[in-house]
C-alpha cells in the first residue's frame, strides 16, 4: 500500500517572455522568514528607542559583556553559513560530499550555543539577570530568541543529515533539493539576525 | 471496505457520490468551522469588553490590579463571561482538524492523534484561563495580593502555555506538508504560527519589556497570531468539508 503522491507546486516566478526564475526552497519558507524577521525588526527598533532613552545604563550593561565571545560567535556563524551554502551548491549540482559540510555547520551551531550558555552563566554569576535592568532584559530577550532560532535551524540540519544517510545510494530527488534550500534559507536568516544583534548588543553603546 | 481504510489509503473509488450533493446533505465540518470562528469572536470581544486589551501590566502593583477588577466590575465580568463561552469552542477546531488530517491519510505515525491530544490540552488551558480570571473578578474586595495571584495564574494559563499550541501547529504542518491534504501554504502558515507563539513561554523571566506578559512577544504577537490561526484552521475545515461529506456517504 503506497502513500498518496504529493506533488510540490512549481516554485517559479514568471519574468515574462518565456523566462522564469525559481524561488529557492519553496514560497512558504519565505513567508515564514518574512514574518519572523518582521518581528525581529520591531524588536530592534524598540531596542534602539530604549537605548536612546537610557544611554548610560546601556553602556554600563555592555561593559559586563565579553566582546571576544560575541566576536568568536560571529565568526562561527558566518563559517557555518558558508558551509551550508556549500551544501546547497553540491545539492543543486547533484554531487555528493554534503555530509561533512553539514556536520561542520552543525558543529558550528553547537559551538555557538555552548558559548552563548557560557556567556549567560558568566553574567548570572555576576548578578546580571533578565530582570536586572533594561539593557540586561534586551540582552537576554534578543540572544535568547536568537538561540531558539538557532536550535530550530540545527534541527533542520540534523534532518538533512538523516535524510542524506538514508538516501545515500539513491538519486537525489527534486523534493530533497528543495528541502536543502528550505533549511539553508532558514539557517542564513539565523546568521543574518545575529549579524544585526551582535553590533546592536555588543558594540552599539560605545 | 470501511470508510476509515478508504481515507487512510487515499484511494479513489469509481462509485464516489457527487461531492456537491453529499456536502449539501451533511454540513459536517462546516458546523465545527463556524463554531471555531464564533469562538474567536467571543474570546476577542470578551477580552475587549473586560479591558484585557491592552493587557494589564506585568509590573503592576497588587493594589493597581485590585483597582482594575474593582472598577467597572460588571463590565469586566460580562467580558469574562463571553470568554468562558468562547474558549471551549477551540475544541471544535481541534476535532475538525483531526478529521481533516485523517482524511488526508495523515495519521501515519500518530500525527493526527498528537494534534488531537495537545489540542485538547490547549482547550483545557484556554478554559482555565477564562475561569481563573472569573474567580479574580468575583471578589475584588479581597486582599489585593490574592487578586494579583489569581490574575497572574489566569494570564499564565493562556500565555505561558504556548508549548502545547506550538506542538499542535507543528503536527498540523507536518501532516499537511507530507500528505497534501490542504495547500502547502497552509502547512507553512502553521509553522509560522508555531515559531511566533514560542517566545511566549519565556514570560516567566521578565516583568517589563517585550517578553513581560503584557509585551509584544508574549501578548500582542501571540494574540494576533492565535486569532488568525483559529480562522485559518476554520478555513481549512471549511474547504475540506466536501471531501468529508463524500467519505461519510461511502460509509
Amino acid at each position: 500500500m503506497s502513500a498518496p503522491v504529493v506533488t510540490r507546486p512549481s516554485a517559479t516566478v514568471s519574468e515574462g517572455a518565456g523566462t522564469a526564475r525559481r524561488v529557492p526552497g519553496e514560497p512558504g519558507v519565505w513567508l515564514l522568514v518574512l514574518l519572523d524577521m518582521s518581528v525581529f525588526a520591531v524588536l530592534f527598533v524598540a531596542f534602539l528607542l530604549d537605548r536612546r532613552n537610557e544611554p548610560e545604563a546601556f553602556a554600563a550593561g555592555q561593559a559586563d559583556l565579553t566582546l571576544v565571545l560575541g566576536l568568536v560567535n560571529t565568526l562561527v556563524l558566518v563559517t557555518s553559513s558558508a558551509l551550508v551554502a556549500g551544501v546547497v551548491r553540491r545539492s543543486r549540482a547533484g554531487v555528493g560530499g554534503t555530509e561533512r559540510l553539514l556536520l561542520g555547520s552543525l558543529a558550528c551551531g553547537v559551538v555557538f550555543g555552548v558559548l552563548k550558555v557560557v556567556e549567560w552563566a558568566h553574567l548570572l554569576d555576576k548578578g546580571v539577570e533578565p530582570d536586572t535592568g533594561t539593557y540586561s532584559m534586551w540582552f537576554f530577550v534578543l540572544t535568547g530568541l536568537h538561540l531558539v532560532h538557532l536550535l530550530i535551524g540545527s534541527l533542520g540540519l540534523v534532518t538533512l543529515l538523516v535524510i542524506g544517510r538514508r538516501d545515500a545510494h539513491r538519486e537525489v530527488a527534486a523534493d530533497r533539493r528543495a528541502l536543502v534550500e528550505v533549511v539553508a534559507t532558514y539557517w542564513h536568516m539565523v546568521d543574518l539576525l545575529w549579524l544585526v544583534i551582535f553590533p546592536l548588543v555588543y558594540l552599539g553603546a560605545s | 471496505m470501511s470508510a476509515a481504510s478508504i481515507v487512510e489509503e487515499g484511494t479513489v473509488q469509481s462509485t464516489v457520490p457527487d461531492p456537491a450533493s453529499a456536502a449539501a446533505g451533511d454540513p459536517g465540518l462546516r458546523v465545527l468551522a463556524v463554531a471555531g470562528v464564533a469562538g474567536v469572536a467571543l474570546i476577542l470581544s470578551g477580552m475587549l469588553v473586560s479591558g484585557y486589551i491592552p493587557a494589564p501590566g506585568a509590573a503592576w502593583s497588587p493594589e493597581r490590579i485590585q483597582e482594575f477588577y474593582a472598577g467597572a466590575a460588571t463590565q469586566r465580568r460580562l467580558g469574562i463571561f463571553l470568554m468562558i463561552l468562547g474558549t471551549p469552542l477551540f475544541g471544535a477546531l481541534v476535532a475538525g482538524m483531526s478529521r481533516v488530517l485523517v482524511l488526508g491519510g495523515g495519521n501515519r505515525g500518530g500525527w493526527a492523534n498528537l494534534q488531537t491530544v495537545v489540542g485538547g490540552c490547549g482547550t483545557v488551558l484556554l478554559v482555565l484561563f477564562a475561569m481563573v480570571l472569573a474567580v479574580a473578578a468575583y471578589r475584588p474586595e479581597r486582599d489585593a495580593e490574592i487578586t494579583q495571584a489569581l490574575h497572574d495564574l489566569g494570564w499564565y494559563f493562556a500565555f505561558i502555555s504556548a508549548v502545547p499550541f506550538v506542538i499542535q501547529a507543528l503536527a498540523i504542518a507536518w501532516v499537511v506538508l507530507r500528505s497534501g491534504v490542504l495547500p502547502r501554504q497552509f502547512g507553512w502558515a502553521n509553522l509560522s504560527v508555531a515559531i511566533l507563539l514560542l517566545p511566549g513561554a519565556a514570560m516567566l523571566f521578565f516583568h517589563t519589556g517585550p517578553v513581560a506578559y503584557d509585551g509584544l512577544l508574549t501578548f500582542w504577537v501571540p494574540l494576533t497570531d492565535f486569532g488568525l490561526w483559529m480562522l485559518l484552521l476554520a478555513w481549512g475545515m471549511w474547504v475540506s468539508a466536501d471531501r468529508d461529506a463524500v467519505a461519510g456517504e461511502r460509509r
